[in-house]
């Protein structure tokens, strides 16, 4: 199930970086270096990654470029970042945020 | 209706801040005709820009302390009364000693306070983290206040207005004051604005910081003066932080007059789930420049009381300036130089918790009726006031 | 404390912050480019991160060789620093008229300079419809972020709908990858480029529009003018879309419903400028459109603050060639106040270029608009504000009930705008619902672009 991911048909005959081995709760996901968080949980058909704190709204990339908090994450236990800015490494486990049910408690 | 003899009041408030917005509430409960002008938007002045503060815990036995205890009462009121709610939160106040020399000027003020009835409680320090879980290891002494509470300032102000209307308040955003208009004895007999002239038997001016230009508009002055101040909001998160929880240094900043900034740690949360980081008072003016470097010591001081906060999220920030007065008590009464001019005005950062008593006060002096306190120490004309420079009480 | 001091800040490394940059340093300036992301490009020209390779970069994009050399060329320049990867979260103007700017690098946790360039671009607008914070939503943009930055899809079955620039050129970028493209819709009428003066046309941009629908028709796929998505469905993401026929001012064309499956919809309605920062520093903005203040610049580019300039978007949406035409001069400016070597042959040249865009910008005006009937698509359960989850009925109730207004009311009543994205997905469509719902515009335009903090950065990094 990688159809998302542009191969030959993208004109510039984009090379990516290498395989490296992501967890998105859990679940391993695939993913190459270079690649945003955002980016690799949408090829691994992950839409929603976080519930909203007073609607359980499921929610999931929206603006792609940092300003809309949406695809807002936790990676290896971290506060919430967003994952369209940051890019995965190998062993990263990315977990779905809920706004307001994390931070310390 | 515009300028003319049609548009009359009883009384005319002056700021829909929320001293001006309690002011209106209390006359319109009492069956004055009332109208409100303000002239920016509701309540975007120095109630916006505050933490919604009501507080006992942070006054020593006197005038402002009684004059606290009477609002905290006149608050429940109002949570039960308002047709709109506030997030009225009665949650209690803990106030810490950050180093030794913290320590004894707590206890005596903890033991002054219960001398006069309040409910206060020194607590060790594995009482304080019963109290509030995340707070900094070291710390072990402080006290709980289990009467300070919490409002939004805005949804108060509002709700206050909303059913100020409901008794047939009129309210007016964006219209400016321009002038008074004075009888033959002088007496004031209305205002002039940005949206015509208006009649009033009476004019309360509850302008917050901006006060001292709306008394001279009417030929008088006060002593009131912009007191800057930073306010630090972080993301939403899960419950962290209980009560209202300040530093026991807090107390001291609020009566350190020198233009510096001073800092210290006031932390708590709201029911939207951010928590609020003060905070910060400085003399300058109108200047309402967010300073970057005072940005960072509030965080810092906040941090000392909340070590977890440091892989918090900050969110916002904002500055307000608050009313300043010289001998730090609220104005609150009839102008001598002026009759029928009344000011409610000078809480400096107390005026949210404040802001039902000194209605009541306006209420009782504008109808005469029994007041809630006794209103002599904030009369006008006390010697404590004595004149401000002119160039900080430029309007801004 | 008081961090590094430098000359001449450069804030955003997009088309307009770079040419700003060239300019600067070629007139002896030392330059400090500080940006966001970890290569020079803005949103414009967004590469692929460092790990990907390319064979023929420039293929999905206009203009990038020139724009790359212009990025060669600062790396050369004496004193020129790129601090890239860097949020800047606060701005403050000193006593001195110097501007110190708050970082979220650790290692750089304050900057102070002499003179800053402000070109922080613009972020796009959504107009909100029903089910628009479904996952599978994005934005246009982000729809070309992904492609151009992570060469990445964002669908199997992808409706582009909206207005606005972006909408073309990212639908044919997914065609020419080969995207299944269940529609492509515009709520305006396209042909509207071609009934305004000739002069107002630039004929690289006719050239770039026929290409983009030319490699849309290759792939079978028709832009149908005046159409929009007014809803989208699903559970827990998209599955359908709801397209409507529109009359000229954007209200849905009773019974022209008609339900697309799809598993992604690309969406925006043009640009907002960013101008959060320049408003902490003080400098006036241009209100004549309250749902897009924009920072007021002279011709120069400076803005109501002295040693402050701005160029590119924020000044006003016009696009890349007219946001390097704007940081050029900005650039040139802000060097010459700095006693850099400026010729006023040069400069006047400059100042002509950018006065030269002046009819196309009128036809962006003109055909680049927001009808009002975007507002009658609304329900009550529809979120206005994403982050806090405010409804249009929440903000209906706040002025039918307690008088608000205008911005800072409904901001304050309601939370709207006060969550994570600092009002930027929101405040043009408060502005607009409120101006709706009042029939006037909102008394305080630009309140909601005040954000002291303009994205949110971690307690212990201050």
């Amino acid at each position: 199930m990688d159809d998302l991911r542009v191969g030959d048909e993208d004109p510039r005959g984009l090379t990516r970086g290498a395989p490296v081995d992501v967890t998105f709760d859990g679940e391993p996901v695939v993913a190459f270096e270079g690649e945003s968080v955002a980016a690799a949980l949408l090829a691994a058909d992950v839409r929603a990654t976080r519930t909203t704190r007073r609607g359980g709204r499921p929610r999931g990339l929206f603006c792609g470029i940092g300003a809309c908090h949406d695809c807002l994450v936790r990676v290896d236990g971290s506060g919430p970042v967003r994952a369209c800015l940051t890019p995965v490494r190998d062993g990263m486990a990315v977990t779905s945020h809920v706004l307001g049910a994390g931070g310390p408690a | 209706m515009v300028a003319g003899g049609g548009d009359t009041f009883d009384v005319v408030v002056v700021g829909s801040g929320v001293v001006g917005a309690a002011c209106a509430y209390e006359l319109a409960l009492a069956g004055r005709h009332v109208l409100v002008v303000d002239r920016g938007g509701l309540a975007a002045g120095t109630t916006a820009s505050g933490e919604g503060n009501v507080l006992v815990s942070d006054k020593p036995p006197g005038p402002e302390l009684d004059l606290a205890r009477a609002s905290v009462a006149r608050w429940a009121d109002y949570a039960a009364q308002l047709s709109e709610p506030f997030e009225y939160d009665p949650k209690g106040g803990v106030v810490v000693a950050t180093d030794d020399a913290g320590r004894a000027p707590l206890a005596d003020l903890v033991a002054r306070q219960r001398d006069v009835g309040l409910a206060a409680e020194l607590v060790d320090g594995a009482g304080l983290r019963t109290l509030e879980p995340h707070l900094a290891a070291d710390l072990e002494l402080g006290a709980h206040y289990p009467d300070d509470a919490q409002v939004q300032p805005v949804l108060a102000s509002s709700a206050l207005l909303a059913d100020a209307r409901r008794l047939g308040a009129e309210v007016r955003g964006h219209c400016d004051v321009l002038g008074f208009v004075h009888d033959r004895d002088g007496r004031v007999a209305g205002v002039r604005t940005t949206q015509g002239t208006v009649g009033a038997g009476a004019v309360v001016n509850a302008a917050g910081p901006w006060a001292t230009a709306v008394a001279r508009l009417a030929g008088s002055d006060l002593p009131v003066r912009p007191r800057r101040g930073h306010l630090l909001v972080t993301v939403p998160l899960a419950p962290t932080v209980h009560h209202k929880v300040y530093e026991a240094g807090y107390v001291d900043t609020l009566t350190a007059d020198t233009t510096d900034a001073q800092v210290s740690a006031v932390v708590e949360s709201t029911p939207s789930g951010t928590i609020l980081l003060g905070s910060s008072r400085e003399l300058v003016g109108f200047d309402t420049t967010v300073d970057l470097a005072v940005v960072r010591r509030i965080a810092a001081r906040a941090r000392r009381l909340f070590p977890v906060l440091a892989d918090v999220d900050l969110l916002r920030v904002y500055t307000g300036l608050r009313p300043w007065v010289p001998d730090h008590l609220p104005i609150v009464g009839e102008d001598p130089a002026v009759r029928g001019l009344w000011h409610a005005t000078g809480h400096e950062g107390a005026g949210i918790g404040l802001a039902p008593a000194t209605g009541q006060l306006i209420r009782a002096g504008i109808t005469d009726t029994p007041p809630p306190v006794d209103p002599l120490p904030f009369r006008v004309g006390r010697p404590g006031l004595r004149p401000a420079p002119v160039e900080a009480a430029a309007r801004g | 404390m008081s961090g590094d001091r430098v000359p001449l800040v450069v804030l955003g490394a997009g088309p307009a912050g770079v040419a700003a940059a060239v300019a600067a340093a070629d007139a002896g300036v030392p330059v400090t480019l500080v940006d966001l992301g970890a290569r020079a490009g803005g949103q414009y020209h967004r590469r692929e991160p460092a790990p990907f390779t390319t064979a023929r970069a420039g293929a999905l994009h206009h203009g990038l060789d020139r724009f790359s050399d212009d990025v060669e060329r600062l790396t050369r320049a004496p004193g020129f620093r790129h601090v890239t990867g860097a949020g800047v979260w606060g701005v403050q103007r000193l006593a001195d008229g110097a501007v110190r700017l708050a970082t979220d690098r650790p290692e750089l946790p304050l900057l102070e300079a002499d003179a800053v360039v402000l070109a922080t671009g613009a972020n796009e607008r959504v107009v909100p419809f029903p089910g628009w914070d479904l996952p599978g939503v994005l934005t246009v943009g982000g729809a070309q972020a992904l492609l151009k930055g992570q060469g990445m899809r964002p669908g199997r079955a992808v409706v582009v709908a909206g207005a606005g620039p972006l909408l073309l050129p990212v639908a044919a970028a997914l065609a020419r990858v080969r995207t299944h493209l269940v529609a492509v819709t515009d709520a305006n009428d396209p042909r509207a480029w071609l009934t305004g003066s000739p002069r107002g046309l630039r004929p690289a941009t006719v050239k770039e529009g026929a290409a983009h629908l030319a490699a849309l028709t290759r792939r079978g796929v028709r832009v149908r003018p005046r159409t929009a998505a007014i809803a989208a469905h699903g559970d827990g993401r998209v599955e359908e879309v709801v397209l409507a026929r529109l009359a000229r001012d954007w209200t849905p064309v009773p019974g022209s419903e008609r339900t697309v499956p799809a598993d992604a919809l690309a969406t925006s309605h043009g640009f907002v400028p960013d101008v959060g920062l320049a408003v902490g520093l003080g400098c006036t903005l241009d209100t004549t459109e309250a749902t897009a203040p924009a920072v007021a610049v002279d011709t120069l580019q400076a803005t109501s603050v002295a040693g402050v300039w701005a160029a590119g978007e924020l000044t006003g949406v016009g696009g890349a060639r007219v946001a390097a035409h704007e940081g050029t001069v900005a650039g040139l400016a802000a060097a010459r106040t700095l006693g850099g070597t400026v010729d006023d042959t040069t400069l006047e040249r400059a100042v002509a270029r950018r006065r030269a865009d002046a009819p196309f910008l009128r036809t962006l005006a003109r055909v680049l608009t927001v009808g009002d009937g975007w507002t009658t698509w609304l329900t009550p359960d529809t979120l206005l504000c994403r982050c806090e989850e405010v409804t249009v009925g929440t903000v209906d109730t706040a002025i039918a009930r307690r008088d608000a207004d205008d911005l800072r009311s409904i901001k304050l009543t309601t939370r709207c705008g006060m969550g994570h994205c600092q009002a930027r997905m929101c405040a043009a469509n408060v502005a607009g619902l409120l101006t709706a719902r009042t029939g006037r515009p909102p008394a305080d335009p630009g309140t909601l672009d005040r954000r002291p903090v303009a994205h949110p950065v971690r307690l212990g990094d201050l």
